[in-house]
């Protein structure tokens, strides 16, 4: 066995990842503004807003001093987060399941085998064997319990870019970007902070631009959207689903049912007292996000989370989740 | 993006600052730690370049700004984090230490650090730093069964 030095060391150096110069200055992009001379004055009006506000909170909370913070080690269960790949300019980043790879931007899902097709995603939904042996799809991948498996001609490169799924790495141990600076919206005294960046964009107007489009994509700033209805145009039948390339964003509106029939539930715990169930949605391949499932007590509040291509953001954003003010 | 030689600094001091603040609050607050104090670093860059010791400051902006939480142990169990070669024992019986005799113990036994780096680092007198190393050393030792460094 090494000697305890090597012990300790290798245990410290393994238990965290190390800080990357990207997270911690990417939002704060300008350094702080020089002193000005009220700067003091403003911290004085501050600290008695401050007094006041914790003086207020007090007197309602009193009878209910204690406050139950969070226990995160179910958000963490596995090791440390994956290399991601170099993606070929002009394919798509995908999420489909526990996979995430990369496929040019004009494969789709077939609802019916996509026989002759030469750019095809195969996932559990189209029945396979559909095709006739001299009709199968020339190219594509095969993407089932957790494993992709491309063939055809750009069978080497797809395969490549396959790694784990960003709603799974968004549930192991990783980076976490600071929330500091973040903005705090809250649905149904259910709130979490997201980005400064991301901006609200309203149901039924900016949402869906084509049929089987998903909530958040890339080619757009990330947006959060706070409601309970989602549009459903009027689709005419087709025969493949186009899956666009993975996004970022939030989605909060009112949710019904037991956390504990959520379906394909991944994992459940606390977060600062408030029971999270999280899992995918039902349409996940074309909404690869994460589906939580928050308990507030009086009502349950959906949040859909869109991954996007880095994970540590999904991460705060979990953990940020807490009670909200009435 | 080096702007007047902070990323020269980052990758001296982001080990450092790393490995002292996860000695003393474990990985995930400690990291948490260590990410705010180069934040801050990066914000206030014009000032923190001109200290006479920028790793200390940064290490007690990085207490400063880990938050308390109910939640121990600070050294999660070896199965939770799902590294299997890490000894069982060992988060345990770090967690059993002080802070200040973790730190001392893992930057001086783990790292090589001297006495002298060591107090500048946490702000403590070096033959505080000698006791705490001492005591958290004869503890560890004690708790995994271990008599000498071998």
């Amino acid at each position: 066995m090494p000697d305890l030095g090597t012990r300790l060391r290798d245990y410290i150096d393994a238990s965290a990842d190390p800080v990357t110069l990207d997270e911690v200055t990417d939002l704060r992009l300008e350094p702080a503004s020089p002193r000005r001379p009220l700067r003091w004055l403003a911290v004085a009006a501050t600290l008695v807003v401050v007094a006041g506000v914790v003086a207020v909170f007090l007197a309602e909370h009193r009878s209910n001093p204690t406050r139950t913070l969070a226990s995160e080690s179910w958000l963490t269960p596995l090791g440390a987060e994956p290399s991601q790949p170099v993606v070929p300019a002009g394919w798509k980043v995908l999420d489909i399941d526990d996979v995430r790879l990369a496929v040019p931007r004009d494969w789709t899902v077939p609802l019916r085998g996509g026989c002759g097709a030469t750019g095809v995603l195969i996932v559990p939904l189209p029945p396979p064997d559909l095709c006739s042996e001299w009709n199968k799809p020339r190219a594509g991948v095969v993407v089932e319990h957790g494993k992709a498996t491309a063939f055809g001609p750009l069978a080497e490169q797809v395969t490549a870019t396959i790694t784990d799924s960003g709603q799974r790495r968004a549930l192991e141990s990783g980076a976490v970007r600071s929330t500091r600076g973040w903005r705090e919206i809250r649905y149904g005294g259910v709130a979490v902070r997201i980005p400064p960046s991301w901006h609200h964009a309203q149901l039924g107007v900016a949402n869906l631009e084509r049929c089987g489009q998903g909530m958040f994509r890339v080619g757009a700033p990330p947006r959060f959207f706070l409601g309970d209805t989602r549009p459903v145009p009027h689709c005419d039948a087709v025969t493949a689903l186009p899956i666009d390339a993975i996004g970022q964003g939030v989605w909060m509106r009112r949710a019904t049912g037991e956390l504990s029939q959520m379906r394909d539930l991944l994992t459940q715990g606390t977060i600062d007292g408030l029971r999270v169930a999280i899992g995918r949605p039902p349409d996940r391949y074309q909404d690869p996000s994460l589906d939580l499932l928050v308990d507030g007590g009086t009502e349950q509040v959906r949040i859909s989370i869109g991954v996007g291509l880095d994970a540590s953001t999904a991460r705060a954003i979990i953990r940020s989740i807490h009670r909200s003010g009435p | 993006m080096d702007p007047d030689g902070f990323a020269a600094f980052f990758a001296e001091t982001e080990p450092r600052l790393r490995r002292a603040l996860v000695a003393a609050y474990g990985p995930e607050r400690g990291r948490e730690a260590a990410a705010e104090g180069l934040a801050h670093a990066w914000q206030h860059w014009a000032r923190v370049r001109s200290m006479a010791n920028p790793a200390g400051y940064l290490y007690r902006v990085g207490q400063s700004k880990t938050r308390e939480r109910l939640r121990p142990p600070l050294f999660p169990a070896a199965s939770s984090r799902a590294e299997p070669w890490t000894e069982p024992e060992l988060p345990a019986a770090l967690d059993a230490l002080s802070e200040r005799e973790r730190v001392a113990v893992v930057l001086i036994e783990g790292f090589g650090w001297t006495y002298r780096e060591v107090a500048e680092m946490t702000d403590v007198s070096v033959s505080s730093v000698q006791s705490y190393r001492e005591r958290g050393l004869r503890k560890l030792r004690d708790a995994l069964g271990v008599t000498e460094d071998a």
